[in-house]
C-alpha cells in the first residue's frame, strides 16, 4: 500500500440541490473528514474537506443525493461520453480466451471432493478430477441416489479422465416412468461390480450399506490411500440435493451487474456489493470454483475494462 | 403504405434488424446531438424490494394441504408497510407512489400493509399481471393497478402497448393519466390520448439507460440511484430528520425488483420498473401520438418513392444518354439513394422530429415485391 495523504474537498454535482448530509456506509482505509477519522454511519457534509491515507482507499456513501464512491479521485478516468463507450463496445468488444480443447471446464480438488452432502447447485457437465485407478481393470465411478423407492446406482459419466456431473445423471425415474425426487447422493468407487449391486439391492438408505463399503479418508501424510480389498466400492462424497443451473444465463446476469456496479475485484464484488446473497437466492449454493472460475474466465470486467 | 406502416405500428412485433437501427438513431441523437429530454435524478426515487423477501409456507402442489415442506419467496409486507408509514409520515408532495409488484400470495402481514395502503395521503398505483388465461390475476391487497406487462416474440422489449386484454389500461398509460390529467380512450382501431390518435403499441423511446445509473465514484455527474429497500430502512433509523424528508420530497417513487425482473433492451439489460417508467415518459412526450404533420411527411416519402419505381421502371425501358451520371463518384451516390436509403432517412426524420420509429424492413420488402410487379408488368 502506498501510503500517502491525499485532501479532496467534498463537492458533488448535486451540491447545489442537495445540501443534505452524506452517511457512510462502507470505509476502506483510514479517511479523515475536517481531520476526524470517519466510521461507519458518520455523517459528512457537502462542501467539507477529506483527507484519504493511500490511494487505495475509499468510501461508499448514501444521503439524500444518491449512492457515491469516493475515491481519492485518481481512478475515476472512465470516459463520460455514451455514445464513445457504446462504439468502442460495439466495434472492439472484450477478446476472451476460449479454449477449445474442452467443451466444460474442471475443477481441481485435492479433496474428494469436500461436498460434505451439503446441496449444491452445478452447471451442466461441471468435470472433477478422477484418480485413474477407479475407472481401470473393471472397476467403475457410480452415483448412488436415496430416492423414495430406495437406493439407485447409475453409472458416472466420465469423459477425458474427469467425472462430469451432467443433469441428465441426476433424472432417475421411477418404475412408472415418473421423475424421482433425490434425497442425496453417494460418489462412489465400485472395485467388484457384481458384489455392489447385490449389496445395494432392496436397500432404502444409503447409511444401510455403510458397514460394508468403504468411506473416503483424505490423508495429507500419504499420497496413497489405502483400500480393503475385501470390501466392494469407496464412497468417495456425499451430495445433498443437486441443482443444475445455465452456465450462460449465470454469466449473462453477472455480466449485467458488474457492468451496472463496476467493481475492482471479484472480492469487491461478491462482499461489498452482497451479489453473494444474490447468487445464493437465485441460484441457490453454486459450487464455489464454478462460480469463481466463470468470473474470472467469462465475467473478465475487471481485467478488460 | 401509409396504412401499412400505420398497421405495422400498431403490431406489437419488431424486426431483430431494427434493433440496431434505434438503438444508434437514439444514441446518435441522445449523446451526439444532445437531445437527450429526461427527468432530474432528484426527482425520481427509485427502491429495490429485490433484497427484501421473506419466506411464506404454501401447500404441497399435490396433497394440496400446508405440508411445512413447501415455500415461496415473497416481498416482505411488514418492510413495505414500514416504508409507506416513513413515506405517509415524512413525504411532501409525492406526485406518485408506483408499486410494481402483485400481491397474488397471502401473507399474515397483509392486513397491516392493507391498512398502510388506505391511509396513504398520496397517489397511489399497484400492478397486475395478466394470467395464461386472459384474465387478471387475483390481489389479496386492495389498491388501484394498472396492467404492467407487454406483449414481445423474442424476449426483447421494444414496444409497450397501451392497452391490454381489449380495453385495459396498461401501468405507463394510467400513470400519464394520472400524473399529467391526460385522458385516454381505447377506440376500435387507435387508442386516443387527449383526444389524438395514438399508436397502440410505441416503440419505446429510452430516456433512461443502464449508462444514467449509478456512476460508482464519478461525484461530478448526475446519476439516478437505485436505493434498497432494506438499506433505506435501516439507515433512516440514524438519519437526521432533515434528510429523510430530503429524500422524500418532490418525488416520483417506483418501487420493484430490480435484480430479478431485469428485460432485455437494445441498451442492455434494464430493470422492469426503469422499463416502466421508459414507458411512461415516451407517453410523456408524446412519442406514440401521430400528427397530420408526420403523416403528410411520411405521404411525401412514400410519394417519392413511388416516384422513383415508376421512373426507373421507364427508365429502363428506354435507356437515355442523359440518365447517365457523367462521373464515377455520381453513379455511385445514384445507386445507394435506393428505397433503403429513402426509408432509412424517413424513419430518422420521424424519431428526430416526432420521436417515432418506424419499422422500415417491413415497408422494403412490400416496396421491393411493389417495384418486381410492377417492372413486369410495364415490359
Amino acid at each position: 500500500m502506498k501510503h500517502t495523504t491525499i485532501i479532496l474537498l467534498l463537492c458533488f454535482f448535486s451540491q447545489s440541490v442537495f445540501a443534505q448530509n452524506y452517511y457512510v456506509a462502507v470505509i476502506q482505509g483510514k479517511v479523515y473528514y475536517q481531520n476526524k477519522l470517519l466510521r461507519k454511519r458518520s455523517k459528512i457534509q457537502v462542501g467539507g474537506q477529506l483527507k484519504f491515507s493511500s490511494i487505495d482507499d475509499y468510501l461508499k456513501v448514501s444521503g439524500p443525493g444518491g449512492l457515491y464512491k469516493i475515491t481519492p479521485g485518481i481512478d475515476n478516468k472512465v470516459s463520460n461520453n455514451e455514445f464513445l463507450i457504446a462504439v468502442s463496445k460495439d466495434l472492439f468488444p472484450a477478446v476472451l480466451f476460449k479454449s477449445t480443447s474442452s467443451s466444460s471446464f474442471s475443477i481441481t480438488s485435492n479433496h474428494y471432493y469436500h461436498f460434505q452432502g451439503y446441496q449444491y447447485s452445478f452447471f451442466n457437465k461441471t468435470a472433477f478430477d478422477i484418480k485413474k485407478e477407479w475407472t481401470e481393470n473393471n472397476s467403475q465411478l457410480v452415483l448412488l441416489h436415496q430416492t423414495a423407492e430406495g437406493l439407485i446406482s447409475q453409472p458416472a459419466t466420465i469423459k477425458k479422465g474427469k467425472l462430469l456431473l451432467k443433469k441428465s445423471n441426476f433424472a432417475p425415474l421411477s418404475a412408472n416412468k415418473t421423475p424421482l425426487y433425490i434425497d442425496s447422493t453417494a460418489i462412489v468407487y465400485v472395485k467388484n461390480m457384481e458384489k455392489w449391486i447385490e449389496l445395494i439391492a432392496g436397500k432404502q438408505k444409503i447409511e444401510d450399506i455403510l458397514p460394508n463399503v468403504e468411506i473416503y479418508e483424505y490423508s495429507s501424510s500419504s499420497s496413497e490411500d489405502s483400500t480393503s480389498a475385501d470390501k466392494p466400492a469407496v464412497i468417495l462424497d456425499y451430495l445433498g440435493t443437486v441443482r443444475f443451473v445455465s452456465e450462460r444465463k449465470f454469466t449473462k446476469d453477472m455480466r449485467f451487474f458488474i457492468k451496472s456496479c463496476q467493481p475492482k475485484s471479484q472480492d469487491e464484488f461478491l462482499n461489498d456489493f452482497e451479489f453473494e446473497d444474490y447468487i445464493w437466492d437465485n441460484y441457490g449454493n453454486l459450487y464455489w470454483s464454478c462460480l469463481s472460475k466463470t468470473l474470472t474466465e467469462k465475467v473478465t470486467y475487471w481485467e478488460t475494462e | 403504405m401509409l396504412c401499412l406502416t400505420l398497421f405495422w405500428l400498431s403490431l406489437p412485433r419488431t424486426f431483430g434488424d431494427e434493433r440496431f437501427f434505434l438503438k444508434w438513431t437514439c444514441l446518435i441523437k441522445k449523446s451526439i446531438l444532445g437531445v437527450d429530454h429526461k427527468p432530474l435524478p432528484k426527482d425520481i426515487l427509485y427502491i429495490d424490494v429485490a433484497g427484501s423477501k421473506t419466506l411464506l409456507d404454501v401447500p404441497d402442489p399435490l396433497y394440496q394441504e400446508m405440508t411445512g415442506f413447501h415455500h415461496t419467496s415473497i416481498t416482505d409486507r411488514e418492510q413495505l408497510s414500514a416504508l409507506i408509514n416513513y413515506i405517509s409520515e415524512y413525504g411532501e408532495n409525492i406526485s406518485l407512489l408506483v408499486l410494481d409488484l402483485t400481491f397474488e400470495q397471502a401473507s399474515p402481514a397483509d392486513s397491516l400493509f392493507q391498512e398502510c395502503v388506505s391511509r396513504f395521503p398520496f397517489p397511489l398505483l399497484g400492478a397486475s399481471r395478466i394470467q395464461a388465461n386472459g384474465r387478471l390475476a387475483p390481489s389479496v391487497i386492495t389498491l388501484p393497478t394498472a396492467v404492467a406487462s407487454y406483449l414481445t416474440t423474442d424476449n426483447n422489449f421494444m414496444k409497450y402497448p397501451l392497452f391490454l386484454a381489449d380495453s385495459l389500461p396498461t401501468l405507463p398509460l394510467v400513470m400519464l393519466g394520472i400524473l399529467e390529467k391526460a385522458q385516454y380512450k381505447k377506440r376500435l382501431f387507435w387508442p386516443t390520448v387527449n383526444g389524438r390518435i395514438s399508436l397502440a403499441n410505441p416503440i419505446i423511446d429510452f430516456k433512461i439507460r443502464p449508462f444514467d445509473f449509478n456512476d460508482s465514484g464519478n461525484l461530478e455527474k448526475e446519476h439516478f440511484t437505485v436505493f434498497s429497500l432494506g438499506t433505506l430502512l435501516f439507515e433512516w433509523g440514524f438519519w437526521d430528520e432533515a434528510d429523510i424528508r430530503g429524500i422524500l420530497k418532490d418525488k416520483l417513487i417506483i418501487i420493484g425488483d430490480f435484480r430479478e425482473d431485469v428485460h432485455q433492451t437494445v441498451f442492455g439489460q434494464l430493470a422492469g420498473p426503469v422499463v416502466l417508467h421508459n414507458a411512461y415518459l415516451t407517453l410523456k412526450e408524446g412519442g406514440n401520438l401521430i400528427s397530420w404533420v408526420w403523416l403528410l411527411l411520411f405521404y411525401l416519402f412514400f410519394w417519392w418513392l413511388s416516384y422513383r419505381i415508376t421512373k426507373e421502371s421507364n427508365d429502363k425501358r428506354s435507356v437515355s444518354p442523359s440518365n447517365r451520371s457523367k462521373t464515377a463518384l455520381g453513379a455511385i451516390l445514384k445507386d445507394s439513394i435506393d428505397e433503403a436509403f429513402i426509408l432509412v432517412l424517413a424513419t430518422i426524420v420521424s424519431y428526430f422530429v416526432f420521436n417515432i420509429h418506424v419499422n422500415i424492413l417491413v415497408l422494403l420488402l412490400y416496396l421491393k415485391t411493389i417495384s418486381y410487379f410492377y417492372s413486369k408488368l410495364s415490359r
